[in-house]
């Protein structure tokens, strides 16, 4: 399995992830071959690029980590392949009827609501969407079922996240009949000439008198579906809670800057970052720090004499 | 520079003076990044046409059939003792205050700067780099490149720092003192070497397609990687003026691969030459920073190559490569006590 750790997707494996797609490729011949079931899943963890964006990278990789070793504990090590593909983990088991691929999948997101991930002191939920192919959908080639599995994640994430959708082969069916479609003005043979009547007769007051509510209502609901959106999908929470640690930043910078005033000849506002984050007494490894900087000062120093034609270049080259 | 009615506090200024690009972060937010490239108008018409004494970075580079166009910091070091020194110097002058501009500093209050210089860079290249500096600061130091990063990292101790730039590849390892001469190597294998050795295999590839360097360059950090499996890296040349579709993926694949071996072998010195009880630590702490950090695949390359030459090694990869030195040289600014800073204006 792979090891997020590290930006090498091969760190931790015997494997490189294209040598572990074509081992996947060939256990799906196999099955194929010998008419064994088999599953794919595609894991992805739900609002991982917001959890990066507030959190940062190791936060990710701590993620990942996390749910790469529950997928470990939950399956039987001889059969499953893991290998990373950007932010997701794509597993293939074999010798797995869907009835249990589809409690596996749910044994995993159950798993994932239980990680504990800690940040800024906070316990944060991590959920988890899954895609899942499965074998009897009749798959004929390795890179289907990969389709397959990332189309049922995109539907899990679309559902609102925190679930598993297993891939469904649609029958082909007879084609309904289609609605007859309400006429596009601009896509109508001179339909921007009709649309620019339309608008003028409406504005004019001679046109259909609901013109403008009807715009304005469709707006609003675009309005409204893009913020329930936002909201389910727990951007709003995210950016709360952003607002909050960057206001309590703030906070601290502003009693700094108080201080700075009250006491110190530097009342600028660029120094406040000095005040605020540079290096001070409870600092780890202050000594060996005011060491080092004290010999940059002195390569510095030593280097002006030079230059101010108060010595002899240095024979060292170091600063 | 003067400090006269300078009362209202301190700029600090952390600044990776590159072959390629010029960074700095700055104590009042500021992160700027312009290429390292300064021109002047060739004659009076192209000054009335630019309406301007001076161009930097791309701006430059995109205007530079009217201008004399200068690359202050080629090879890693300001050019001194040569030709055209004088220009040279004016040029590194001038991109050194324009990055500092671009940090808007204000009238009132006092600029410290803390810029990184390559890791073996000489007392001439320091000095040069320090005159030019002096006439946009009040207080100025130098440091090692590699060192910024591995402090600006809070990576003090057992760690091997790989600083790639365009000009040079600086090897630093860090043990907790400040880093000797034993401890840094610079390598001539940066950026530009790949470019010079992509180009060639162009030249050979691309037949009757004209390109500059420029072109190769871009070709080279949008594509570039040293992995087995790579994005198809196609390119478009002109061929007797027709745009014609090159697949330069091999070519670009093994120019990047060029690196790898000179990097592993300085990393072979610098562990072999360490405390024989502290090398496996030393293996498996290795920092890639640098422009050059950014081709695909790098580490792991560089990692397969210390599994086969030096039995194991673990890479990693900074995560701002473009302003990992400047971030540590301002941490070193602002670190730095005041009164040091006071001694050196």
């Amino acid at each position: 399995m792979a090891d997020f750790r590290s930006d090498s997707p091969t760190s931790g494996s015997l494997f490189s992830p294209e040598e572990i797609r074509r081992l996947m490729a060939a256990e799906f011949d196999r099955t194929v071959r010998f008419g064994t079931p088999m599953a794919l899943l595609e894991i992805a963890v739900d609002r991982l690029g917001y959890l990066h964006d507030l959190y940062g990278e190791e936060s990710k990789f701590e993620i990942l980590n996390q749910i790469n070793e529950l997928l470990r504990s939950s399956t039987r090590s001889s059969d499953l392949l893991g290998v990373p593909m950007g932010d997701r983990i794509v597993a293939a088991v074999t010798h797995i009827e869907r009835p249990y691929a589809e409690a596996l999948a749910q044994r995993l997101i159950s798993g994932t609501r239980g990680l504990a991930f800690d940040a800024d002191g906070r316990q944060l939920r991590i959920t988890a969407s899954i895609g899942l192919a499965h074998s009897e959908s009749g798959f004929d080639t390795f890179a289907e079922m990969v389709a397959a599995a990332d189309a049922a994640r995109r539907s899990a994430i679309d559902a609102g996240g925190d679930r598993f959708e297993l891939f469904v082969a649609s029958a082909p069916a007879e084609a309904p009949p289609a609605p007859t479609p309400a006429p596009e003005l601009t896509t109508m043979p001179g339909g921007d000439m009709l649309l620019n009547e339309t608008l003028r007769r409406a504005l004019a007051g001679e046109g259909p008198t609901d013109l403008a509510q009807d715009l304005l209502k469709r707006v609003m609901d675009e309005v409204e579906e893009r913020y329930s959106s936002a909201s389910s999908d727990g951007r709003t929470e995210l950016l709360e809670r952003r607002v909050a640690k960057l206001g309590d930043m703030l906070e601290r910078t502003e009693t700094q800057l108080r201080g700075v005033l009250a006491g110190s000849g530097e009342s600028g506002v660029a120094s406040v970052y000095r005040e605020v984050q540079g290096l001070g007494a409870e600092d780890s490894g202050v000594e060996q720090k005011r060491d080092l900087l004290k010999a940059i000062f002195d390569a510095n120093l030593r280097m002006q004499r030079m230059t101010d034609g108060e010595g002899q270049a240095p024979p060292s080259q170091e600063s | 520079m003067s400090d006269k009615n300078k009362d209202h506090g301190v700029l600090y200024l952390g600044i990776d003076l590159g072959t390629s690009r010029t960074s700095v972060s700055a104590s009042n937010g500021e992160r700027e990044t312009v290429s390292s490239f300064v021109g002047y108008p060739k004659d009076v018409v192209a000054r009335k046409l630019l309406g301007t004494d001076v161009l930097y970075g791309d701006h430059a580079l995109e205007k530079r059939l009217s201008l004399n166009l200068f690359r202050p910091l080629s090879k890693g070091v300001i050019h001194t003792g040569e030709e055209d020194s004088d220009d040279n110097m004016r040029a590194a002058g001038d991109l050194i205050g324009e990055i500092i501009r671009r940090a808007k500093p204000r009238k009132d209050e006092l600029v410290y700067a803390v810029i990184g210089a390559p890791a073996e860079a000489s007392f001439t290249n320091k000095e040069a780099i320090l005159k030019a500096a002096r006439e946009h600061v009040d207080s100025v130091m130098l440091c090692s490149e590699p060192f910024a990063v591995a402090y600006g990292l809070d990576y003090l101790d057992d760690v091997l720092v790989i600083d790639i730039g365009a000009g040079t590849v600086d090897l630093c390892r860090m043990h907790g003192t400040m880093p000797e001469e034993t401890d840094q190597l610079t390598l001539t294998s940066g950026g530009d070497f790949v470019d010079a050795a992509f180009t060639e295999r162009l030249q050979k590839t691309c037949k009757g397609a004209t390109f500059s360097t420029r072109m190769v360059k871009e070709a080279k950090e949008r594509f570039g990687s040293v992995a087995d499996s790579m994005e198809p890296a196609v390119v478009h040349f002109p061929v007797n003026g027709k745009p014609t579709s090159f697949d330069v993926t091999e070519d670009l694949r093994e120019a990047c691969r060029l690196i790898i071996p000179p990097i592993v072998e300085g990393l072979g010195k610098l562990i072999g030459s360490f405390d024989p009880e502290f090398q496996d630590r030393l293996k498996n702490r290795v920092l890639l920073a640098g422009g050059g950090s950014q081709i695909r695949g790098l580490d792991t390359a560089i990692e397969t190559h210390m599994h086969e030459q030096l039995g194991g090694g673990k890479v990693q990869r900074i995560e701002e490569p473009m302003y990992g030195g400047a971030n540590g040289a301002l941490k070193i600014a602002h670190d730095m006590p005041a009164d040091y800073w006071e001694q050196l204006k």
